[in-house]
């Protein structure tokens, strides 16, 4: 009796071990929300900026317009967009991802999005294709992150403070 | 068995669970990750070479595509809609409805067109929704359901419908799109010439800048695949070469643009009499650039754009409403300077502003 409560015990310690060998859930990801606050003061201006993130029902679909990685890979991001694309083209967008040897991937797709908004502009308004040359892209730890801003000194700042303060 | 014989068979025991699990576990994920990786093969096997240039089934601006329309041109001129759905049947029916209000028994091709962009650029709402991160446009945009249904549209949107009314009218027209695929516009034929227009660039203003130019003015603010689409050199339907004025020397275009500004003028250039040495072209180009200075600060609320062309006679001829060169700034002798502030003077008056050659743009004639 006691050796099959023995063997129980061991395939369900083996089951529990097995189960945990999914997918790491990151528990040092900051609030996307009062990140994007932080880095938005800090950009200042009179432009109006749209908001999306990870947390809306079409989150999905889109994190598709600013990045090409598997959504899958994501923990969380937000985006700070411009409300009226013809009068800016300022842009803040950070992407936590879950495995953090995927950040180089995610930094990848910001600057080709950059890249692809840069084109989109000098199509249509040459004048701001400038801000998108002048874009800021970076990660630290499991954020990438792109600023699209004339402050992006004070955004990048922003950010470093606000994820140092909230680990 | 003693206790270490039965310690021993239950840690083997558990040993083998483990390694069983773990096992079914990796199978799982690369079974899971293969299958994964076919479907993206057999979907992309089934998307179209993107590198291959063509004139439908283009994605704009990775939101909007170019669909043909024929169908729905085709019914027009059969008067057979049977095979149409709902939609294009609708679609047949609006497009039909405004080209009943504006064109007219005895038009030409040519005026026809001109009916057609004037209506697009002048009764349709520019929506920018391409340039905002997340569009917000709505559906239907970028095609003539949308466009004739709501009044709105983005550049696919313009240039699918324009295409339609003149293949609707047998008009040779085929809709062009940029190398980075973030712009379209048509080309259209006209006595066998074909010329570019872009509605969308006109849109609101209908100022006729981008209508029914030639591949040099459409190069100004345009890229295409040119192994693809028509070559573009007629000049014979562009507007700004239709209404060419004269005017005896470069010193005569400040008063030239102040009197066809005070006509209400949207489109006019002008030819030179006297033509333009090229040791006068960089005096031209400062002369231009300080009436446009002018009159961009004058503020009556006017778009004020001008270019330089060849005319079929290659002499130069001064279009308002264009691109401006710039080849950096040039020093000019204080007496051409001189000369330059009396033509100001003498046409503007009191809004005359002396023309100071540090001051940003100086665009060259060429």
């Amino acid at each position: 009796m006691k050796k099959v409560i023995a063997l129980i015990l061991c395939a369900a310690f083996a089951a529990a071990f097995a189960a945990g060998c999914s997918e790491p859930v990151r528990n040092d990801t900051v609030s996307m929300f009062d990140l994007s606050r932080a880095m938005l003061q800090a950009h200042g201006g009179e432009t109006v900026m749209a908001y999306a993130s990870s947390s809306d029902t079409n989150a999905a679909e889109q994190f598709a317009h600013v990045s090409s990685i598997d959504y899958d890979k994501t923990e969380a991001y937000f985006i700070l967009y411009a409300q009226d694309g013809k009068e800016s083209a300022d842009e803040i967008v950070v992407i936590a991802v879950k495995d953090i040897a995927d950040v180089a991937e995610a930094k990848q797709s910001l600057a080709a999005h950059a890249q692809k908004r840069h084109d989109l502009y000098a199509a249509y308004e040459p004048k701001h294709a400038a801000a998108l040359d002048n874009a800021v892209i970076f990660t630290k730890a499991q954020y990438a992150v792109m600023i699209v801003s004339p402050n992006s000194g004070a955004v990048r700042k922003a950010f470093e403070d606000f994820t140092d303060q909230n680990k | 068995m003693n206790k270490k014989t039965n310690a021993f068979i239950i840690t083997a025991l558990a040993i083998i669970c483990v390694l069983a699990i773990a096992g079914t576990a990796v199978s799982a994920f690369a079974y899971m990750d293969t299958r994964r990786i076919m479907t993206a093969m057999q979907e992309q096997a089934q998307e179209p070479d993107e590198d291959e240039t063509r004139e439908d089934d283009v994605c704009i601006g990775e939101e909007y595509f170019i669909r043909s329309t024929t169908a729905i041109s085709d019914a027009y001129k059969s008067g057979d809609a049977s095979a149409l759905d709902d939609r294009q049947k609708e679609t047949l029916s609006m497009a039909s409805a405004i080209l009943g209000e504006v064109i007219e028994d005895g038009m030409t091709p040519f005026e026809k067109e001109k009916a057609v962009y004037e209506w697009l650029t002048l009764k349709l709402i520019n929506d920018n929704g391409i340039l905002t991160v997340i569009p917000t446009t709505g559906e239907d945009r970028d095609n003539p359901y949308g466009v004739l249904k709501y009044r709105s549209a983005v550049c696919v949107g313009y240039a699918t419908t324009f295409r339609l009314f003149m293949q609707m009218m047998d008009i040779d027209c085929k809709v062009v799109h940029d190398l980075s695929l973030c712009h379209s516009w048509d080309l259209v034929k006209l006595d066998g010439d074909w010329y570019h227009v872009d509605c969308y660039f006109d849109s609101d203003i209908g100022s006729y800048r981008h209508f029914n130019m030639n591949d040099t003015l459409a190069s100004y603010d345009h890229d295409w695949d040119r192994s693809f689409f028509p070559h573009a050199s007629g000049n014979k339907y562009n507007m700004a070469l239709i209404n060419v004025s004269n005017v005896g020397n470069i010193y005569d275009i400040p008063q030239f643009v102040k009197d066809c500004l005070d006509e209400g003028k949207t489109c006019f250039s002008c030819t030179f009499d006297e033509g333009i040495a090229r040791e006068d072209e960089s005096t031209a180009a400062a002369i231009t650039s300080a009436v446009y200075n002018i009159v961009s600060m004058m503020g009556d609320g006017k778009e004020v754009q001008y270019e330089w062309i060849r005319n079929d006679a290659v002499e130069y001829v001064l279009c308002w409403y264009t691109y401006s060169y710039n080849s950096g700034t040039v020093d000019l002798p204080d007496e051409t300077i001189e000369k330059i502030n009396e033509a100001l003077s003498e046409a503007f008056g009191d809004d005359y502003v002396e023309y100071d050659p540090d001051y940003g743009y100086n665009g060259a004639v060429g």
